[in-house]
């Protein structure tokens, strides 16, 4: 708009990006009450918003229209990498807790028929209708602990068998230990 | 837009590139001779363009070619989108932009690209001057003046022998009997949507 449309004092507050200078407002409204009329001048300004257009068209600057596509559009537009999606953050750290939680009660000592499993059911059975990270990881200590006794026993018997050895060679040699 | 088949092509392809190709060519048209008059703002009219385009790069795949391009299509989602705006704002806005719904009626048919468009302004200026020979000379002069011609109110005025006060009257009467003419013609200037 060219500045002797600005001729009338602007108000900022009132529709500050009409293309129509709020002045042409105040100026109809001016007309009306002097012509002893009040009430809405829209229609009238549709008809200054025609005269306008038919003058000459508000342009959409070039810099305006560089920002709309940058700030507006091409985000919009422009896929986002699967690593930057906001949903993956909340859904991996849930899906893996759910594989973990699968993995455990899949070993539970309730469905295992191995060798050991009459010794797993000696351990407390913790598994309830709804597992708890408690219950799951004091289920997997009771069949860790099944397994880590057996090893121990067969080391200390090992171990034994070893230094009986050790000290029936040595007493056949006359020796003293 | 040269080649614009192939460009239209590629976008639904899915080239941001030749997405951006159509913007260019087209956005400043849309602003200025559809979203402009129809919603007689420039922030409404920006997020209009915006939503146009969003809404066209999400459905350009179902575009099927057509002889007159891809700006018809554009400029009725343009309108599309200017409508839904001026339904959820109101009545004002209603009255103060509308006349672009009516300007199809300025020219002899709907525009079909950016060339036509300031085709269709020239005839809607040729249809106005035909309204303003039909009122008062003094409102048809006040019109001229002033809003055609971009006089001050001091200048209109002086060349119409008033005060400025008394010229802002005639401003007013002058908007209605214009108006009051445009509708005997078929040209509604304001009228809702």
């Amino acid at each position: 708009m060219s500045p002797r449309n600005a001729e009338h004092t602007p108000v900022p507050s009132r529709r500050s990006e009409s293309v129509l200078d709020p002045g042409w407002e105040d100026a109809l409204r001016a007309g009306q009450a002097e012509d002893g009329g009040a009430g809405s001048v829209d229609a009238e300004l549709a008809v200054l918003h025609l005269f306008r257009h038919a003058r000459a068209v508000e342009p959409l600057a070039p810099e305006a229209q560089d920002h709309l596509w940058r700030a507006g559009i091409a985000p919009q537009i422009t896929p986002v990498p699967w690593w930057r999606r906001r949903w993956l953050w909340g859904v991996v750290p849930v899906a893996a807790t759910a594989a973990l939680l699968v993995v455990v009660l899949r070993d539970s000592p309730a469905v295992d028929t191995s060798a050991g499993a009459a010794e797993h059911a000696a351990a407390p059975l913790i598994a309830a209708a709804a597992p708890s990270p408690r219950s799951a990881l004091e289920r997997q200590f009771a069949m860790l602990e099944g397994d880590a006794r057996r090893e121990l026993g067969g080391n200390v018997d090992r171990g034994r068998g070893v230094l009986r050895s050790q000290l029936l060679a040595i007493a056949s040699k006359g020796g003293a230990p | 837009m040269p080649d614009e088949r192939l460009v239209v092509a590629q976008a639904a392809a899915g080239d941001r590139r030749a997405f951006e190709q159509i913007y260019r060519a087209y956005a400043s048209t849309l602003f200025s001779y559809v979203l402009v008059p129809m919603l007689g703002d420039r922030d409404d009219a920006h997020d209009c363009l915006r939503e146009t385009f969003v809404s066209a790069h999400k459905h350009l795949a179902a575009f099927v070619w057509q002889d007159s391009g891809i700006y018809p299509w554009l400029k009725t989602l343009a309108k599309n989108k200017a409508r839904d705006l001026l339904r959820a704002s109101g009545r004002r806005q209603r009255l103060r932009g509308a006349f672009e719904e009516h300007l199809g009626t300025a020219g002899s048919s709907e525009p079909k690209n950016p060339a036509e468009e300031e085709l269709q302004r020239g005839a809607l200026r040729v249809r106005i001057e035909g309204v303003l020979e039909e009122l008062n000379p003094r409102y048809a002069q006040v019109l001229r003046l002033r809003l055609l011609e971009d006089r001050s109110r001091e200048e209109c005025a002086t060349v119409l022998e008033v005060k400025v006060g008394t010229l802002d009257v005639l401003l007013f009467r002058a908007c209605k009997s214009f108006r009051a003419a445009c509708e005997k013609q078929g040209l509604m200037v304001g009228a809702e949507l």
